[in-house]
């Protein structure tokens, strides 16, 4: 009967499938150990880093900057010589207008 | 032509595996489905009982839950042929001891389903006294320990049975 009964629970232990919970939950999983964690090294700046080129879209934003410091000079110099005529205009209509009088 | 020489107790006997074996297989489908719903969390929590999925790749206990997949396509080949022996038993015993085996055999034929085409078998019923918590076991189990402790017991009525006619 002892056969039978080891026989019967060596089927039972294949056969079934149950599973702890603390298993399942991972008490036996394979924690990290933090004391095996290397310390990472302090950032630092690489040596030739002011060697590196300029990246290209900062020459165009320059340019563009230089462009439109250009035009701002070219409208100021166009309003400046505008404003002279103006006033040449002014005093041109005073003269005349002086001469009549004195006519 | 074969069909005509099966006797009835075959029929039976088919009929309480397919049973054992869909309903088995109903409950794990349908738990499946819930977890996904869940999103993995707890299903159903009370203060004794508890249905949580979880993927058992081993057997009893969680022994031997394998990485190496040779070493867990043994163990399948293993338990297929427990199950093939268990049926052949079956087939030779009679009334309460053939029904226990049955059962036995039902339930393993869900698990081994599990076995063959998820590569792990879903256990998701959780009783527990507070802390303390029992094996997670599945349907099938439940077959399968009330098959082998009524095999246990007819193995013991049977004995007592032969000495006292002695």
């Amino acid at each position: 009967m002892k056969r039978f009964s080891l026989y019967y629970i060596f089927i039972f232990t294949l056969l079934v499938s149950c599973s702890s919970i603390q298993e399942s939950v991972g008490s036996k999983k394979n924690n990290s150990d933090e004391f095996l964690v290397e310390k990472k090294s302090p950032l630092l700046m690489p040596p030739d880093y002011n060697e590196l080129p300029v990246p290209s879209s900062d020459s165009i934003k320059n340019k563009d900057e230089n462009n439109q410091v250009k035009e701002l000079i070219t409208k100021s110099n166009n309003t400046d010589s505008n404003s002279n005529n103006s006033n040449n205009s002014k005093s041109s209509f005073e003269e005349l207008l002086i001469e009549k009088i004195k006519n | 032509m074969i069909f005509k020489f099966l006797s009835k107790n075959f029929y039976i006997g088919f009929f309480v595996v397919i049973l054992i074996y869909f309903l088995d297989r109903l409950s794990k489908i349908y738990v499946i489905q819930l977890d996904k719903n869940n999103f993995g969390s707890d299903i159903f929590s009370s203060s004794y009982l508890n249905i949580v999925l979880i993927w058992n790749k081993g057997i009893a206990f969680g022994l031997f839950s394998f990485n190496e997949m040779y070493l867990y396509n043994i163990l399948t080949l293993i338990i297929l042929i427990i199950i093939i022996m268990l049926i052949v038993m079956s087939v030779k015993n009679h009334r309460f001891k053939r029904y226990s085996l049955l059962m036995v055999v039902g339930g393993a034929l869900g698990n081994l389903h599990d076995r063959i085409f998820y590569n792990a078998v879903p256990d998701f019923i959780d009783f527990h006294v507070g802390e303390f918590h029992w094996f997670i076991f599945n349907v099938a189990d439940i077959f399968i320990t009330t098959g082998i402790i009524f095999m246990i017991l007819c193995e013991i009525v049977g004995n007592n049975n032969k000495n006292e006619k002695i």
